[in-house]
């Protein structure tokens, strides 16, 4: 059973593993939370935030790519969640065209490459990057900042 | 009949003006517009989707082309979703404001309904008919029934095509956008050459999945090392292969499921491969049926779709208040 440990790269061994550590982290969040993701192409991001916002949103739901629209919109019962992706951002100013600071409001942020949101992407995160050791070892390190360092998690 | 269209809901900034008679009297994107304003002698960088600053000079080159003042047109049609809200509001309430200062109906569109009824502002096409719309951001099959029906068939559960070619120029090194890159690159390759996954294939439904398919390419780049220069259009022909193998196979299955409709439709940016267009054509004709793609212009993002699908309301008597909120999520099954 994969255990969510904070700074240390974890082997993510399977799909069905990344789905589980999905599940797990998912039933952590709350409204205003922001989980960043980086990782080269194809390391696993939009499949881990697929397990994710399918866990929050409890039923059978399609999560496409938000890589040329660059952020798709899901509810769950109680927030929204904002799946953003941020490649095709130009300058860090078009990110207000996405409806960047009405997430900020309300809802469950996922962001891939927030790197391309420089500073405008708070403080208060949990970053998760995957990476592929070797072929077809996937592995992602979950970072906390900010209030993410002292929370308290429910198992 | 003259109805101008506005767009703004992704990338674009464009407007057009069309008639009843499918005539596109202007039709201006802004990447089009040469003699962007210049400050104190420099020409001062405009975001890609800064369309609040791009919207005015736009519609002043659209009516201008036209050779129109605003109290000639008959009606104003805007994107007002789905897409990027920032955009959608610039182009919704730019329509509006027109409609409302020169007392004009207003049509609120829908981007994905302004995409499937493209072909019928360039070609003479008839409900009901396939369609398959193929583009960045979208990879979807409808069955078009009548103005305003559209059933869903299936489409990805992952990436959208054009998304999938363009990763895969990356992957290989070619330049943006992917579509072209990839189909110039493989025109010397060999599409046998590599062996690459067809997703859900197996599954008898109209869905679409170009995530693994992504995977497998980027595991051969990682495999190749510096062999990677030389393989690259065999590569890039053997992932068009497979592209377009899934793209047969869902379109074979919808054309046994629904037997009674004579005409395909291809829209999207990605109707632009001819080696998939030849490919589809070629299954279409053998099944006795028509195979029709809109013009490249009005295949990507563009007000001359807009103008039309708001036009092909209007004759029918639709039109939308003023107080109509832009949707940054409106599926196409639900207009």
């Amino acid at each position: 059973m994969p255990k969510i440990f904070f700074d240390q790269p974890l082997f993510l061994s399977s799909v069905d593993h990344t789905k589980t550590l999905a599940q797990r982290l998912g039933r952590q969040l709350k409204n205003g939370d922001i989980v960043t993701l980086e990782g080269p192409l194809g390391s696993g991001k939009t499949t881990f935030a697929r397990f994710l916002i399918q866990s929050l949103v409890q039923k059978p739901i399609d999560v496409t790519s938000p890589t040329f629209n660059l952020v798709q919109i899901y509810d769950t019962p109680t927030y929204p969640i904002w799946h953003f992706d941020l490649y095709r951002l130009k300058n860090e100013e078009e990110l207000f065209e996405t409806g960047f600071e009405e997430a900020l409001s309300h809802g469950v942020l996922l962001i891939e490459w927030p790197c391309r949101a420089g500073s405008f992407v708070p403080e208060n995160r949990l970053n998760l990057k995957f990476s592929i050791e070797q072929e077809h070892e996937h592995h992602v390190k979950l970072t906390p900042s900010g209030t993410w360092k002292t929370r308290v998690f429910n198992e | 009949m003259r109805v101008l269209g506005i767009e703004t809901s992704c990338d674009e900034t464009a407007a057009a003006v069309v008639t009843e008679k499918k005539e596109v009297l202007s039709h201006v994107v802004f990447s089009q517009i040469e003699s962007h304003k210049i400050f104190g002698g420099v020409v001062p960088e405009i975001g890609a989707r800064a369309h609040l600053e791009k919207i005015q000079d736009v519609i002043e080159q659209t009516m201008k082309e036209a050779n129109l003042e605003f109290q000639d047109l008959d009606a104003i049609a805007a994107t007002c979703g789905p897409g990027l809200i920032g955009g959608v509001l610039v182009g919704a309430v730019t329509g509006k404001s027109i409609a409302a200062y020169h007392q004009k109906p207003f049509i609120a569109v829908n981007h994905l309904e302004a995409h499937a009824l493209s072909v019928r502002l360039t070609e003479d096409v008839g409900f009901p008919y396939l369609l398959l719309l193929v583009s960045g951001g979208h990879c979807q099959m409808f069955h078009v029934k009548h103005l305003g029906v559209y059933e869903i068939l299936g489409g990805t559960l992952d990436d959208a095509v054009g998304e999938t070619f363009d990763k895969v120029a990356r992957l290989l090194g070619l330049p943006y956008p992917g579509g072209p890159a990839v189909e110039h690159c493989a025109l010397t390759g060999d599409e046998t050459r590599f062996s690459f996954p067809r997703p859900l294939l197996a599954q008898k439904n109209y869905d679409f999945s170009f995530s693994g398919l992504k995977t497998a390419v980027l595991r051969e780049v990682e495999k190749q090392g510096p062999s990677l220069e030389e393989n690259k259009p065999h590569i890039a022909a053997s992932f068009q292969k497979a592209v377009a193998d899934i793209f047969l196979n869902r379109l074979d299955r919808a054309m046994t499921t629904l037997p009674h409709l004579k005409t395909v439709v291809i829209a999207g940016g990605v109707a632009a491969n001819q080696y998939l267009q030849g490919h589809l054509q070629a299954l279409v004709a053998s099944k006795d049926k028509r195979l029709v793609a809109p013009p490249l212009k009005y295949c990507t993002d563009n007000g001359a779709m807009v103008a039309w699908a708001g036009l092909e309301h209007w004759r029918l008597g639709h039109q939308d208040p003023l107080t109509f909120a832009p949707r940054p999520r409106w599926p196409l099954g639900s207009v």
